[in-house]
């Protein structure tokens, strides 16, 4: 039974960390909580769905989604974001106002193209879950768990070994020194948004497929459980995100398997949050090992 | 000597404040160049407003016979314009090794698949590997910049400059706030440069310093050139005396 619900914390809390992982890269790079990150959650998962009923095919389904909402995420960098971080003695609010107006518009747009109802992926394993011993694993948490652990790899790869994770460690330190070392700091941070939006997409579809609906309010507990997963992480942290994204999974697994909670699930991660930052409060990994 | 860039009526206004206004420099290959002023004379500006941290007002920069005047900053460091800042700024949570990394990829950063390759090949790293030694940074490599003193961080925004093969040094205040054994490290580094035949601007508050290691200094007061000449004559200028050197103590 334990092992049983590990597995299922694993599962849950690698998609929290997915999930919270472009809106980590982001703060990162360009210091703003783009909360939009969950309207770009919403919006792959149902470009996701619409690719994957037109052509029956998962990849992709996963592929354009993300690639989609990544250029998206691009143009809401040079339309958006970019001007508003140009203005002198810009104050730091306004960005988080912009991405809270971003994130609203998603999900209404999403509600007037799509409908407001439920839709199904109806997407099925060959096999629906592997016995492991007395544990049995859903198949498509070991699909979200595999691919978590894929995309969290590429992004240490990209930021540790290429010339991309330097350009955006220099952008997010100082954009000015980065300039100064031939950085077009501009591109640095459209890429990262093609990097988080996708990641953002992926898990929207994850999520999709884990509990076969989506709807337009698809965003909504993202939009503010992921800011208790980066905030517990230590703003702008890749590896605290990913920490806490599973903390906040195994807390509210077990806690809800072995408590009567009095507050909702959701909340959970705000208790979590609250308790760690009374210990710690620059959060789990504090400032450092930040993009 | 061959003309390395000239700036030609170079203006950079901020609202009704003449930062700089109406300036002329010419600065040619394996000359060093001092520029001196009192606070606010408009020096680091004068570096921004050739860098492209700003864009100018008005006027021309012309670089190897090539207007680049308003030029981003990274297109400026990719044309081999390299400067340092008049307050160290280090990639504070980097090694002193990956600071140098980061700049030696000054004309890598291009193309989307530029940013995607390898950035420690070997050949990088032996290329850092030779300008931390050349600076003296070889000690505090693998230290993170945040966990090093002044002096170092001074040394790494050239050794940062240096890994980029510039044409063009320009030095901002590279010996503020440091010790008098920091400042003749420093120095020291700016005179092998200048052995080197490489073409320096230095802006430096230190003026035995300026003196001793520019060919040619020119004075700067509230945006417009006061005097200009070899140090022995700029030192005597009675403008210049009057603006920022003070009358000599005649007791």
């Amino acid at each position: 039974m334990f092992l049983q619900l590990v597995i299922n914390s694993l599962a849950i809390g690698s998609l929290y960390a997915l999930t919270a992982m472009g809106a980590t890269l982001i703060y990162g790079i360009l210091g703003i909580l783009d909360i939009a990150n969950a309207g770009a959650y919403l919006i792959g998962a149902y470009i996701g769905y619409y690719i994957y009923i037109s052509t029956g095919q998962l990849v992709l389904a996963f592929l354009g989604a993300m690639l989609s909402v990544g250029l998206v995420g691009v143009v809401l960098h040079r339309t958006v974001y970019g001007p508003i971080l140009a203005k002198p003695r810009m104050l730091s609010i306004i960005p988080l106002v912009a991405a809270v107006g971003l994130f609203t518009m998603s999900s209404d747009l999403i509600r007037l193209l799509c409908g407001a109802g439920t839709k199904a992926y109806n997407f099925r394993f060959p096999v629906d879950v592997v016995r492991v011993g007395s544990v049995t694993i859903q198949t498509t948490w070991l699909l979200i768990f595999a691919l978590t652990a894929v995309l969290l790899v590429v992004l240490w790869v990209v930021l540790n070994k290429t010339k991309m994770g330097l350009a955006w460690r220099a952008t997010a330190e100082d954009p000015d020194i980065a300039r100064a070392c031939g950085v077009n700091t501009n591109s640095a941070m459209a890429l990262s948004y093609v990097l988080g939006y996708g990641f953002a997409a992926a898990a929207g579809i994850m999520t999709g497929i884990l509990y076969n609906s989506i709807t337009p309010a698809l965003g909504e507990v993202p939009s503010y459980k992921m800011l208790a997963i980066i905030v517990l992480g230590g703003l702008g942290n890749p590896l605290g995100t990913v920490v806490a994204g599973l903390l906040i999974g195994f807390a509210e697994v077990m806690l809800s398997t072995y408590t009567v909670l009095p507050i909702p699930k959701d909340a959970v991660a705000f208790v979590v949050l609250i308790i760690v930052l009374l210990i710690k409060p620059s959060g789990l990994f504090g400032q450092r090992n930040k993009v | 000597m061959n003309e390395l860039m000239r700036v030609e009526d170079l203006k950079m206004y901020f609202g009704g404040l003449k930062a700089i206004d109406g300036l002329d420099l010419v600065i040619n290959e394996g000359e060093t160049l001092g520029i001196i002023g009192p606070n606010g004379a408009g020096k680091t500006t004068l570096f921004n407003a050739i860098c492209g941290v700003y864009k100018p007002t008005g006027g021309k920069v012309i670089f190897k016979g090539q207007e680049v005047q308003g030029q981003p900053a990274y297109v400026m460091a990719r044309k081999g314009i390299a400067r340092t800042f008049q307050i160290s700024k280090p990639l504070a949570d980097l090694t002193i090794l990956d600071n140098v990394v980061a700049a030696a990829g000054v004309h890598e950063y291009t193309g989307m698949r530029s940013y995607f390759r390898k950035s420690h090949t070997p050949e990088v790293i032996a290329k850092a590997e030779a300008v931390l030694e050349e600076t003296g940074l070889t000690e505090v490599r693998d230290k993170k910049a945040s966990d090093v003193s002044l002096g170092y961080l001074r040394r790494l925004e050239i050794a940062r400059v240096l890994v980029t093969d510039p044409e063009l040094i320009m030095l901002d205040e590279p010996c503020a706030g440091l010790s008098n054994f920091a400042i003749n490290e420093v120095t020291e580094l700016i005179l092998k440069l200048k052995e080197r035949k490489k073409s320096i601007v230095l802006i430096e508050h230190n003026l035995p310093i300026t003196m001793k290691v520019c060919d040619r200094i020119m004075v700067l007061s509230y945006g417009k050139k006061i005097a200009e000449g070899p140090p022995e004559v700029v030192k005597h200028d009675k403008q210049v005396i009057e603006a920022y050197l003070g009358e000599e103590d005649e007791a």
